[in-house]
């Protein structure tokens, strides 16, 4: 098992490589260069000045030079300098990373737990009244943009009812609950559309595990429906919704991006939007290759925690 | 109990026999009555985005600046107006002119695309496989909208750059399916029959494997192009996509957003529309793998 996960690993060197090629890429072979958005509205500056700030920052190298200095400051730690603050983009990071990572795994952890009880349900009482609601509110929830959905739960709980704040993240300072009740809107906006796909998932699967042999076993040596369920069908029918989630992690993430936006949340997604509105490169480079990270090293915890969840797995 | 006999028959003119498969897959699509729902909408708004000129009560970009923020029900303007007194009906109407053609580019970027790298992969195997598959995996550690967003970032946010960049992002999607099912058709005898007298390898690619293949690309796209839409709107809700003042759904909820206390109501309707669409296209996809997989699996 060990030589597996050794090999998983392995696998993931590659792309990891792939990634921070193509982040690299995307900076560098765009048309103009970072210097010259910055020099936009100052175009009078002396082209010395700018030739010098253009071999200080190492942009006048072969691109390959460049590429081979951007993995070794990244194999450093070095993350680089926003050239919008000139602050180290590795502190803003170690400040946002962990925000994004709380809404990110919360939503995960909300829709996982909408979905599951909904999606069992509704396969035990299959072609049931509550099964066709489920599933029709599964699909308008996978059809529905996550934006509009933050926007009318912030119209309905936050300027409405006032019940929950509408922006910011609150801090551990003021207690847990502070916390609490500012990432109640932002996970559920987040984790809506991931639990719309996991009750169709879940609902598919167990059905399917329901209709296996050895099910018909357990009840016919006189079982407890219940005990059929939750002992031998639902164990083995988490298994496809769990890797599901975790490989759906991607999709919480890029959707950060606009629930971070809408509700004011303190994290990385808000970070590159800021970065993009005032053209910082370099901030828009190391984010993008701190979340493709990210959502590599969890594929691969997943796919790691699945040879223990299904051993036929180690076998393969 | 005495039971008359029907003769089976699948409903179409042909006799029974000369049924073809695509006759049965529109009878079985037709059938279900969510496709067909989905099929209606999206042809309303097909028809709202070609005929937009006609339909549509005002132009897109009129405004009229004594009538700023007014609620739904104004005397015309059915749906209301934004922060400068342009009519909301018209330009969700224009607007889906925008999602449509954008949806409808990405989807065909990406399907021949992929299909491409998909067919070569699957085709020649070893090495060349190896290869582009590397590629997919490394587009696909990317959280897509976080790829798109930092290349639209770079590039410049206009019409062209959205759809541009949301194919090159997609295509992975539609080379993994080809590749796994020109893997299974590839060992089938008739392939290496028509190797056998001499078939050149584009001639078996094109002629033989992808008409296999067709079926679930169009699955995939249709619910791809939902995808696209969804991703466009993102894109615009974010700033980041089609400029104003082009009327854009996501855009027009971006520049409802600030509005949120005073004029709620007007971010409604963009979102209503977006909605609609996905739903419709996803209705539409489900109906289609319905439809084809049956086929598909004899």
């Amino acid at each position: 098992m060990l030589s597996y996960i050794i090999r998983r690993i392995l696998i993931a060197v590659p792309v990891l490589l792939g990634i921070t090629f193509i982040t690299f890429a995307l900076v560098s072979f765009a048309p103009g260069d970072p210097i010259s958005s910055m020099l936009l509205g100052n175009e009078h500056i002396n082209p010395d000045l700018v030739e010098s700030l253009r071999s200080y920052y190492g942009l006048d190298k072969p691109w390959y030079v460049q590429y081979a200095t951007y993995m070794g400051n990244l194999l450093r730690g070095n993350l680089g300098v926003s050239m919008a603050s000139r602050t180290s983009i590795a502190d803003s990071v170690r400040q946002f990373f962990p925000n994004t990572m709380l809404l990110a795994f919360t939503s995960m952890f909300v829709a996982l737990i909408i979905s599951i009880p909904i999606g069992v349900i509704s396969a035990t009482k299959r072609n049931s009244l509550f099964d066709y609601g489920s599933l029709t509110v599964a699909m308008f929830g996978v059809s529905m943009p996550s934006f509009w959905l933050g926007l009318m739960m912030m119209l309905l709980f936050g300027l409405r009812w006032r019940i929950l704040p509408v922006y910011g993240m609150g801090s551990f300072d003021e207690g847990m609950w502070d916390v609490i009740s500012h990432l109640i809107m932002p996970s559920i906006t987040l984790g809506a559309a991931m639990a719309a796909l996991l009750v169709r998932l879940t609902r598919a699967s167990l059905l399917q595990v329901l209709s296996l042999e050895y099910i018909r076993t357990a009840r016919a040596k006189g079982l407890r429906e219940r005990i059929v369920l939750y002992k031998h069908a639902l164990r083995n029918s988490l298994l496809p919704v769990v890797t599901a989630a975790g490989l759906q992690f991607g999709r919480l993430l890029g959707g950060a991006f606009i629930v971070e936006s809408i509700f004011a949340w303190p994290g990385m997604g808000k970070y590159t939007l800021y970065a993009i509105g005032v053209r910082d490169y370099p901030v828009i480079q190391t984010t993008t290759l701190i979340f493709a990270v990210s959502f590599v090293v969890v594929t691969l915890i997943v796919d790691i925690l699945y040879t223990f969840i299904d051993p036929r797995i180690r076998y393969n | 109990m005495w039971r008359r006999k029907k003769k089976k028959d699948c409903g179409c003119d042909a006799p029974r026999k000369e049924c073809s498969r695509w006759q049965k897959a529109v009878r079985t699509f037709c059938r279900n009555r969510l496709a067909v729902i989905g099929a209606v909408i999206l042809v309303g708004f097909i028809v709202c985005a070609i005929f937009a000129p006609y339909i549509a009560p005002h132009g897109p970009l009129e405004m009229n600046l004594s009538a700023l923020h007014k609620p739904p029900g104004t005397p015309g303007h059915l749906l209301g107006t934004d922060g400068l007194g342009r009519d909301v009906l018209s330009r969700l109407i224009y607007g889906s002119r925008i999602s449509l053609s954008v949806g409808l580019v990405v989807v065909s970027i990406a399907a021949v695309l992929g299909t491409a790298m998909g067919l070569i992969s699957g085709f020649f195997g070893k090495t060349t496989d190896a290869v582009i598959m590397r590629v997919v995996e490394i587009f696909v550690a990317f959280p897509f909208l976080i790829l798109v967003v930092a290349a639209i970032a770079i590039l410049g946010p206009n019409l062209y750059n959205v759809m541009i960049v949301l194919g090159l992002v997609s295509w992975p999607l539609y080379a993994r399916l080809v590749r796994s099912e020109v893997l299974a058709i590839r060992e089938l005898p008739y392939i290496e029959a028509s190797r056998a007298i001499g078939c050149s390898n584009v001639r078996i690619m094109f002629k033989h494997i992808l008409p296999n293949c067709i079926s679930s690309v169009l699955v995939t796209a249709a619910m791809s192009m939902a995808g696209a839409i969804l991703s466009t709107a993102a894109l615009g809700f974010l700033g980041l996509g089609v400029q104003p003042p082009t009327p854009e759904w996501g855009m027009m909820l971006n520049e409802s957003k600030q509005f949120l206390r005073s004029y709620p109501w007007e971010i409604f309707y963009p979102g209503i529309a977006i909605m609609l669409v996905v739903l419709a296209l996803n209705f539409l996809g489900d109906g289609l793998r319905d439809a084809l997989d049956p086929y598909l699996r004899k």
